[in-house]
């Protein structure tokens, strides 16, 4: 071929009749020089492409959730009013104001960033790759899921524009029926983010069901592909429950249909079962995936066999089926009924417990492994000991009796900011780091990565840990002023955000920073063996210039690190 | 190289972009229909499948919320359902059934043909089952608009004013009975027993929710309403006496339109959806695309067209014929 | 003078938990550190693992693993097992906690709390006395010690006064149950001291119930975001020390003192009843129209009720309490809920009303200081 087609993949047949090469190619292209237009990029089919369009665009959606969150957090400083005055002159419209801005930060964060963060970000990027593949199941679907993303966050935008909503990322009725602010757009946003989702669980469910190499049976997959596979079903199920209950919350708001305000004869109650049905299973939607990544960052920073691989396989699945029959567990208080509290109170602890056998076995392989200490493997690290602290508050959130006390207080914020951020985030930023060699073919400063983990730990911890004090000591959450006796709380839970921040600028500065003087990356920096590690950093657009065989993921014996380059090479099989 | 000429995948729609056309030509040694990233045309073809059965899976979803929504009403409320469902003319809903049981086959000898190649025979078909659609959406229409004219529309447009207009002609209308039964000195069984039922609607019909406005309490009727649609003149009634359920008015009878709008609009657009999807599939099938080794765009329409079957099939009972 | 008790209770708070003054508290406190002591143990001994594996495994790039064991069945047994029985220990502790929780003992005092944005009002079986919540009067004296306008020994005098007819009031050692109704939008009742909390569901009634064990006053908030005043909603319990001081209090707290002018006491149903939530008096919009001048206006009326215009008379006041849906304001939202008052608070009120346009101002009440 004189020139390469503009989706870049050679012929089959081509492929197939090429030898099998032990050395890798590293010559030509990679995806990211082949082609340079904007067309072939705004028309991409390629999932690298995609996956790295999404991430920028997850990146900057998280950069504007968490202004906001500084903003929630600056506010909260103090009892008096700090910054609104600055945008708002009365009192009333001070707290509104406060109102948009928690709101803003919930949706954002929960909509645009944590729930595509991981499938749409990474795996999309890596899911073909580990499967020896050329590309997902369905390109066009996948290009689809990122438009649908793209007009989501542009109905978001315009929601800011329009002064913003402020009934809480859980647009909780009947609120949410007659709040004045922009909400019929905002829920029009989420339901076109909602399809995003869960066409990209359909393409993946199918990618992985259809597209396995020879060789790659279920059990000897990666567990990232577990994790992403349990996850995509996920999406498929109960996302669309999600669209229904927004749809229906529009109706009710623009025609009084009679289903979720009292007003016109409905129920609020309701309107939360058909929410939660959705969001509970969600939050595993935001947990599973970075739970697979940690999976690989453990045993391939470790240098060791996953330890339970069939352990954490079958848990990830039991997390997706338990996922579904929990969700009253935010309910307890509602008004439902004992028995169904009851009943969702013991479910609620059958899916914690999955989750505590990967960290036993995620502990396990760091045991006589070979750890390297470098970012990705401490953002592993955070990760596992983040997860622990929010899954185990977690329990005290499941117990009916301690519930009533807890519920709707900074106790459940500071969890679920444990879950989604100290865990769900982290194991983002670390699968970030594993892959940025070879999503971006650049190394990054390892030095200031390490600061940078460190400062974000260090600052997450501050910010969160005077949040459980303060909700069990009775402090309400979605509170725009407090009691005097909660000031000190509030004052360290701020100071930790700020240096949060400073850790996640930094990180963001030596991240860009390798695009523009980073060393060129490596094959196989880390000395992974899952099949991405055995094609150039950044790959051709065909992924791999001859298909390879499935390998063991976790065997990491046939490596040979060579100091010079940097780089794990496979050993010649004498 | 057009950006037309992409591998092909599946999406919801069963669509397949034009594959390689005239330019690859033959000579590679697989289907012209095959994507650059699948192996086999069977593997393409399986994925396609399953990925049509997930996103019928969420779409059984979707509609899954809507039908919560029903059960949990009737549970409640079954008055309501019973009061209701007395507007909704059963013939149109059997004669709809029908129609989309018939589209079914079509469909489905439509993907017969596809697996056959039988050009004319495939575009003959699909048209009757866009044809049928058509029909479907045709004898909505005519429901709907009966609605409308009515007053009987979703939420908080739903006029209680008809209803109560027509309830206060209607109870006139009977007690006028009333009286030419006494005059003619008959056995008074019959009017008897008639009595308690005419007080059962006089004296309780419910009143609407404070939320929904404008709405009229029944006691200061004449006074609010500024129409002039008055009870009084019989024949400018938008609702007719004669289409009242026998019932009492349930508490929040415009839930009942509420719950059937939403069932039946959302249905109506898949309906119109797939027939979005046979045309297409119609311009694909001219293009002499279809045969024995690539019908899959037809097969995965079909399937599509079957699950918005199937869900008409639980809609009519539930909404038309619950007693 | 009724002696309000403000002093803490006997119990003591601790690092976590607010002083355990209500028959609930044990148990739950029980729970709550059961679950906290197995939580300190996992995350003690996950910490020293990751610890020791960093420091003792750590190695540069290109070592090789020391083993690679892969499973170890017993091991997996033992930590699925170990957690499972935790779980199940603490499903059964809060199970029957919450059962507890649910089911009010025969004997108990009835009190009803209803929610409105953004107040609450507190209703006593006995004596049919409709008591509010007055959080806006505590957030101006929170709001005054905050500036150095007075000093804590002041506020904590300006709060007993406010609680002489403010507040919830129970006594010591007896059931209470109550009733918790919302009259716009989800509200919950939470007090903290007494670790209970109920939603309260436009539409529904619910029940949350308690015995408090100890004389004090104990913060109540509400628990479900409720839009702007959400954080205003801060009211006070107080306990009383015995059943006769809680009577005479009630007695007294549900009075109105019926020699006072009518507009006098038209402005103590505008602050006891909520309508200050909404409604000012001196101008400002706030969700509702403000009654300064609007005895005897023309008012244009919104197609969201029955539109047109008429002038505010008494008729037009009277209605628009009895039935706020009927005729909506233009420019304003249709939220306003139906407030049940009594015919002599009704009176009182249009009376009030009436005497806002004859003069101009009145007290703009502050909520949260600059």
């Amino acid at each position: 071929m004189s020139q390469p087609d503009i989706d870049g993949r050679p012929d089959s047949d081509e492929v197939k009749t090429a030898a099998a090469a032990t050395t890798v190619d590293e010559s030509g292209p990679s995806y990211l020089t082949v082609t340079n237009t904007i067309s072939s990029w705004v028309f991409t089919l390629d999932h690298k492409r995609i996956g790295l369009m999404y991430l920028i665009g997850v990146l900057f959606m998280f950069l504007l959730g968490g202004v906001f969150a500084l903003l929630v957090r600056t506010e909260l400083f103090s009892p008096l009013a700090m910054i609104t005055p600055l945008f708002a002159d009365t009192a009333e419209a001070q707290a509104d104001l406060y109102n948009k801005w928690f709101t803003t930060h919930g949706a954002i964060m929960v909509f645009l960033v944590i729930i595509p963060g991981v499938p749409a970000a990474l795996g999309n990027f890596i899911l073909p790759l580990l499967l020896g593949a050329k590309d997902v199941a369905f390109p066009r679907l996948n290009l689809g899921s990122f438009y649908l993303w793209v007009i989501g966050a542009i109905f978001f935008v315009y929601v800011l524009f329009s002064g913003g909503i402020d009934t809480g990322w859980t647009f909780y009725t009947p609120y949410s029926a007659e709040s004045g602010t922009a909400v019929i757009p905002a829920l029009i946003g989420v339901f076109i983010l909602g399809f995003s989702s869960i066409f990209t669980g359909l393409n993946f469910i199918v990618t992985i069901h259809k597209m396995r190499p020879k060789g790659m049976t279920w059990f000897k997959m990666p567990l990232f592909l577990w994790a992403t596979y349990s996850t995509a079903v996920i999406q498929v199920l109960a996302t669309p429950v999600l669209g229904i209950t927004l749809l229906l919350l529009i109706l009710e708001r623009s025609l009084g249909i009679g289903i979720f305000d009292p007003r016109n004869g409905g129920d609020p109650v309701l309107f939360q079962h058909f929410f939660w049905f959705y969001s509970h299973p969600a939050v595993y939607i935001m947990i599973v995936p970075p739970m697979g990544v940690v999976s690989e960052l453990i045993a391939t920073h470790s240098h060791k066999r996953i330890f339970g691989y069939t352990y954490i396989a079958f848990s990830s699945v039991a997390i997706a089926i338990f996922s579904f029959l929990v969700w009253g567990h935010h309910m307890f208080t509602s008004g439902q009924s004992t028995t169904m509290s009851i009943i969702f109170s013991g479910i609620t602890f059958s899916v914690g417990i999955p989750s505590a056998i990967k960290v036993f076995n995620w502990l396990a392989t760091m045991y006589k492994g070979a750890i390297v200490l470098n970012t990705a493997m401490l953002y592993g690290i955070s990760f596992i000991f983040l997860f622990t602290i929010g899954g185990l508050t977690g329990l005290f959130l499941g117990v009916l009796s301690i519930d009533a006390h807890l519920h709707d207080t900074y106790f459940v914020v500071a969890h679920f900011h444990y879950v989604m951020m100290g865990s769900g985030l982290v194991g983002f930023i670390g699968g970030l780091h594993h892959w940025w060699p070879k999503i971006t073919g650049k190394m990054y400063d390892e030095f200031l990565g390490r600061i940078g983990c460190i400062l974000v730990f260090i600052g997450f911890n501050l910010t969160f840990i005077p949040q459980f004090v303060m909700g069990s000591l009775g402090m309400p959450r979605r509170y725009y002023t407090y009691a005097d006796k909660f000031e000190v709380y509030h004052q360290l839970s701020t100071v930790g955000a700020y240096v949060m921040a400073a850790g996640f600028f930094l990180t963001a500065y030596y991240l860009i920073q390798s695009l523009i003087s980073g060393k060129k990356a490596p094959m196989n920096p880390w000395g992974g063996n899952s099949l991405e590690w055995h094609t150039p950093s950044p790959p051709p657009l065909e992924n791999f210039h001859s298909v390879p065989d499935a390998t063991d993921p976790y065997d990491y014996e046939g490596l040979e690190y060579d100091p010079a380059t940097g780089n794990y090479a496979t050993k010649r099989t004498g | 190289m057009s950006g037309d000429k992409q591998p092909q995948d599946s999406n919801q729609q069963a669509g397949h972009g034009d594959g390689h056309g005239a330019e690859h030509g033959a000579g590679h040694g697989h289907s012209p229909y095959q994507a650059h990233h699948f192996d086999t045309m069977r593997q393409q073809f399986e994925a396609g499948k399953l990925g049509m059965w997930l996103f019928l899976a969420t779409e059984v979803l979707l509609f899954g919320g809507l039908f919560c929504f029903y059960t949990i009403y009737k549970a409640n409320d079954p008055e309501l359902f019973k009061w209701g469902h007395h507007f909704l003319d059963k013939r149109w809903g059997a004669t709809n059934t029908m129609v989309l049981l018939f589209s079914s086959l079509t469909m489905a000898l439509a993907v017969r043909e596809a697996q056959l190649g039988r050009k004319k025979r495939i575009i003959f078909f699909l048209a009757v089952t866009f044809l049928c659609g058509a029909g479907f959406m045709g004898i909505k229409y005519v429901e709907y608009s009966k609605k409308f004219h009515e007053g009987l529309f979703p939420g908080k447009y739903f006029s209680y004013e008809n209803v109560v207009d027509a309830e206060e002609v209607r109870m006139h209308q009977q007690e006028q009975q009333k009286l030419a039964h006494a005059e003619l000195d008959l056995p008074q069984a019959s009017v008897v027993t008639e009595v308690p039922k005419a007080q059962g609607l006089v004296l309780q019909p419910a009143a609407p929710p404070a939320g929904l406005a404008p709405v009229t309490q029944p006691d200061d009727h004449g006074t609010a309403s500024s129409d002039g649609d008055d009870v009084g003149h019989a024949p400018g009634l938008a609702l007719d006496p004669s289409h009242l359920p026998p019932g009492p008015r349930p508490a929040n009878a415009h839930v009942f339109f509420s719950i059937y709008f939403c069932l039946t609009g959302l249905h109506g657009i898949h309906v119109l959806i797939g027939m979005g999807v046979m045309l297409w599939l119609m311009v694909l099938a001219m293009q002499g695309r279809f045969g024995p080794g690539y019908f899959t765009p037809v097969d995965l329409g079909g399937l599509y067209w079957h699950l918005v079957d199937l869900i008409w099939i639980y809609l009519f009972p539930l909404l038309y014929l619950v007693e | 003078m009724i002696q309000v008790p403000i002093l803490l209770a006997d119990s003591e708070p601790s690092f976590w938990l607010p002083a355990p003054v209500s028959n609930f508290a044990g148990p739950i406190d029980g729970d709550f550190y059961f679950v906290y002591w197995v939580s300190i143990f996992f995350l003690v001994l996950i910490t020293l693992l990751l610890g020791i594996f960093m420091w003792k495994f750590r190695t540069p790039p290109g070592a090789r693993a020391q083993s690679h064991k892969d499973h170890h069945i017993v091991l997996e047994v033992v930590w699925t097992g170990i957690p499972i029985i935790l779980s199940a220990m603490m499903f059964w502790y809060g199970y029957r906690g919450y059962v507890d929780m649910t089911v009010p003992p025969n004997e108990s005092i009835s009190i009803v709390a209803e929610a409105q944005k953004w107040a609450w009002n507190f209703s006593y079986a006995s004596n049919g006395a409709s008591i509010p919540g007055m959080s806006d009067d505590f957030n101006v004296v929170r709001a005054q010690v905050r500036s150095g306008e007075i000093t804590a020994e002041d506020a904590e005098a300006a709060e007993a006064k406010i609680l002489e007819k403010a507040g919830l009031h129970v006594p010591m050692g007896v059931p209470i149950e109550v009733t918790v109704m919302a009259a716009d939008v989800l509200h919950a009742l939470f007090i903290p001291a007494f670790r209970v909390k109920k939603d309260c569901v436009p539409g529904r009634t619910g029940k949350l119930w308690f015995i408090a064990n100890e004389p004090g006053t104990y913060d109540l908030y509400c628990a479900e975001y409720c839009g702007q005043g959400h954080s205003w909603m801060h009211s006070k319990v107080v306990v009383h020390e015995t059943v006769e001081e809680y009577e005479k209090w009630l007695e007294v707290a549900g009075s109105y003192d019926e020699t006072l002018p009518f507009d006098e006491n038209g402005k103590i149903v505008w602050k006891r009843r909520g309508c200050i939530s909404c409604h000012s008096i001196d101008g400002s919009k706030k969700v509702g129209p403000s009654w300064a001048g609007m005895f005897g206006s023309m008012r244009k009326f919104a197609a969201t009720g029955t539109p047109g215009e008429a002038v505010a008379d008494e008729a037009y006041i009277q209605e628009s309490i009895r039935f706020p849906m009927k005729k909506i304001a233009e420019g304003y939202p249709p939220q306003m809920p139906v407030v049940k008052l009594t015919d002599k608070e009704l009176l009182w009120v249009t009376e009030y009303i009436k005497s806002l346009s004859q003069n101009s101002g009145g007290t703009v009440s502050p909520r949260k200081e600059n």
